[in-house]
């Protein structure tokens, strides 16, 4: 009797966790892994061909799409401007973060008011895209303050005359992502800090080391998994750059360094929405664009892993094994 | 005790699940209580009784116009037969891209619109879709000498011909300028004076380089001369087979005059400014001449000269223009003219399609009586222009118009547009005109800002349209 109860408890258990789960589950199937397949099988078919004509079932145009992609000169620019701009964005932005970080945590400085400078650090970040998009159109457009400047040091020949260079749109951008990201990966950095158990900091100043040596020999070591963290979801998120290059570079005002601003994201959704709907084209770049994102989060976590640290964990198995075989040697 | 909890958790997760679902459900349906709130109101204002019991009409359209139409048309004694039995359901999408996207994925599904409208931007695509139906399917017969040819030829069927949508308006481009400016430089305010200093190109510059040393600017942004240029291109952009065609003497012509007013000064802003704060303050003050059309002078220019918007505020925060703030001298309200210009040119229209699917649910009644009602009764047509100040499609009717415009000195716009509108042309366009407009506009700015050579801009049109457009050859 017992026992019979026991197996119906178990699996009761079991049935009432998939329900909770399943909405998760449904919405996922539906909305993300449905177009996420979808994309996969579209970048390797001739999606309006198919379209038009249903009664065939396959138009399959095997790596045709992916050619004519590689090929274009849209594709080139947007594949070059959005890794350099992620990177120009992002040194500034880690290495500010840590050192705000470092300073916020320091028991010997212990700033003043912490809480309200990390509020008004993060404040970018809960404006949308969109917002400052359009604020920092206004100071680099023709009467903005930017544009003012640029005049009175000569820069910009005429008050008519638009603000141009490459590296100027790209300079824009990357500060734009810096300024909005620089405060949160401060907050995540912070934590990590936070993390690391206060007695080695002690120990090592009993030793006499100096708050330089504890930040190189203790601080960065520790924290290195919350930065791989923030370097890999800084790099796919970078990757995916759209809303403020797309305020920014997409309107007919701001042409001027359209070129230069282009990402991979504003390209695919060219491609897709406008002139003859090239979807199939669209899902090659995505796939592309996967493929790179994969590739490059791969390598980052590799040359940021502690390489010594599993060596070391590794050769302990060994070292193990070897003995717990001797042992059973012996007997 | 067991059983309670069991009882507990599975009522937990359904009402996990069920708000989920009505979530969803409460977004549809507070979306298209929106789009159809306003409809349902029309409708109720005609004395309509229960709206349940009506058949409902499903109408797409990128613009608030349409609206305002319908409710003008529901509002019509002679209407009652149809509004009795329908009900207009509108929804608006004014993104371009979106609406399109929207409108061709419905065509294609069960949920098809009955009704929809087209910008000329993308018309001819509608016209082409398997889905829609042609004038003779909606049963509506017309007398195609009745009407501005280039009205009916720009959503005819490429392979056969076959008239798909019909406009109640024609959009010919002129010129307008102020007159103001025109009586300091060149002495003259006179429509026919300041045709002659702008009747070609050449005479065009010049008389923006007089404008120039009197610290006026002759047009406001790069991208202005665009519409006039490219409308008189002497062959599509692709031709049948998709091969691509660059009327390189038209396209070099229109870049190096731009240039060459640029370089001398007389362009306002070196960007393009249309649509944009720039375009519009330039309105104001210190510009001679806008390139625009028929609607352009009601609703793009005469709110905009305004320099007093006494009005409610809109969406974007802006003030609008009230009704008391068009008055003379308001801003530059009272100063413009209108001439034809260097060469002659359209710009915009709206067009009506009925869908398949209309013949099939049994709304093809009140679609036929819409699209009549608006774009082929000559009565109802000419009472909605003079309501609105706009441009008919049919020269009949233009006949009949006149007007005393305040805001162009007296000047009866109606003359000009008719003389016009004889001459437009719109034999080169394709549905993917508006493509390479983006194209050329990229182009022009690499050209004149960034210094590309006008071989290589000329040449960037192409790549940039080739990058969406892709069976191009």
């Amino acid at each position: 009797m017992a026992s019979s109860f026991k197996t119906r408890a178990k699996l009761e258990k079991n049935y009432c966790g998939y329900i909770f789960i399943a909405p998760f589950f449904i919405t996922y199937i539906v909305f993300q892994l449905m177009p996420l397949i979808n994309t996969f099988r579209y970048a390797f078919t001739d999606v309006r061909a198919w379209f038009v004509d249903q009664s065939q079932t396959s138009h399959f145009v095997g790596m045709d799409q992916f050619k004519t992609v590689v090929g274009e000169m849209g594709f080139k620019e947007a594949f070059f401007n959005t890794p350099v701009m992620w990177i120009m964005g992002f040194i500034p932005q880690l290495l500010i973060a840590l050192l705000l970080a470092s300073w916020f945590t320091n028991e010997k400085i212990r700033v003043k008011g912490q809480g309200f400078f990390k509020v008004i650090f993060y404040m970018p970040n809960i404006m949308t895209a969109t917002t400052i998009g359009i604020l920092f159109l206004t100071f680099i457009r023709p009467n903005g303050f930017i544009h003012n400047i640029c005049i009175s040091i000569g820069y910009v020949k005429n008050a008519r005359m638009p603000i141009t260079g490459t590296w100027f749109g790209r300079g824009v951008i990357a500060f734009i992502n810096f300024w909005m990201w620089y405060g949160q990966t401060m907050i995540v950095l912070i934590a990590g800090i936070l993390g690391i158990n206060p007695s080695f900091f002690e120990a090592a100043s009993i030793d006499g080391a100096s708050g330089w040596q504890c930040f190189w020999r203790i601080t960065l070591p520790l924290i290195r998994p919350i930065m791989t963290y923030s370097l890999i979801t800084s790099l796919i998120g970078g990757f995916q750059m759209f809303d403020v290059p797309n305020m920014i570079g997409a309107g007919e005002t701001a042409a001027v360094f359209k070129r230069d601003i282009q990402t991979i994201i504003m390209y695919i959704k060219g491609i897709a929405y406008t002139g003859s709907f090239a979807v199939g084209k669209a899902c090659a770049a995505s796939v592309i664009l996967f493929l790179i994102t994969a590739v490059c989060s791969l390598i980052l976590f590799y040359v940021m892993s502690d390489r010594a640290e599993a060596k070391a964990r590794r050769a302990e198995k060994k070292r193990a094994k070897e003995a717990a075989l001797l042992e059973g040697g012996d007997l | 005790m067991n059983k309670l909890k069991r009882v507990l958790c599975g009522t937990l997760a359904l009402a996990m699940a069920a708000s989920m679902m009505t979530a969803c459900g409460d977004d549809a349906s507070s979306t298209a209580s929106n789009g159809g709130g306003t409809a349902s109101g029309g409708s109720d204002s005609t004395g309509g009784g229960a709206s349940g019991d009506k058949t409902k009409v499903k109408v797409m359209t990128f613009t608030d116009e349409t609206q305002t139409m319908l409710d003008i048309f529901c509002a019509d004694e002679a209407n009652k037969a149809i509004t009795d039995k329908y009900e207009f359901e509108v929804s608006l999408e004014s993104t371009a891209s979106t609406y399109i996207q929207n409108v061709l994925s419905d065509l294609a599904g069960d949920n098809a619109p009955d009704l929809f409208l087209a910008d000329a931007d993308y018309a001819k695509q509608f016209a082409e879709q398997e889905q829609t139906a042609s004038i003779a399917d909606l049963g509506i017969t017309i007398n195609e000498d009745d009407y501005y040819k280039y009205t009916l030829d720009f959503t005819s069927r490429q392979s056969d011909g076959t008239r798909m949508g019909l406009s109640h308006q024609a959009a010919p481009g002129v010129v307008l300028y102020r007159t103001d400016y025109a009586e300091q430089v060149l002495g003259s305010k006179d429509p026919a004076d300041v045709q002659a200093a702008m009747s070609d190109w050449d005479k065009f510059v010049e008389t923006a380089k007089k404008m120039q040393e009197n610290g006026i600017f002759m047009i406001n942004g790069l991208d202005e001369l665009k519409r006039c240029f490219m409308n008189n291109r002497d062959g599509a952009w692709l031709k049948d087979d998709m091969t691509y065609y660059c009327d390189e003497a038209t396209v070099t012509k229109f870049f190096e005059t731009t240039k060459e007013l640029a370089d001398a000064g007389c362009v306002q802003y070196m960007e393009n400014t249309q649509w944009t704060t720039n375009w519009y303050n330039g309105m104001q003050d210190g510009v001679f001449c806008f390139f625009g059309c028929t609607w352009y002078l009601h609703y793009t220019i005469k709110p905009n000269c305004l320099t007093t918007k006494t009005g409610d505020v809109d969406a974007d925060g802006n003030a609008t223009a009230a009704d008391a703030d068009y008055k003379v001298g308001n801003g530059s309200y009272g100063l413009w003219g209108i001439v034809q210009g260097p060469a002659p040119y359209f710009w915009g229209g709206t067009w009506w399609f009925g869908s398949k699917k209309c013949l099939e649910d049994g709304t093809a009644e009140a679609v036929k009586a819409v699209i009549e009602y608006f774009c082929v009764n000559d009565d109802s047509m000419k009472a909605y222009m003079e309501k609105t100040g706009d441009f008919p499609s049919k020269p009949g009717v233009a006949e009949q118009l006149s007007s005393n415009n305040d805001f162009l000195g007296g000047q009866d716009h109606y003359a000009i547009f008719r003389e016009a509108a004889k001459n437009v042309n719109t034999k080169t366009t394709t549905m993917y005109d508006d493509t390479f407009n983006t194209a050329v506009n990229d182009a022009l700015i690499e050209y004149i800002v960034n210094g590309m050579s006008l071989d290589d801009a000329i040449a960037y049109i192409k790549d940039k349209a080739a990058e969406t457009i892709t069976d191009m050859k």
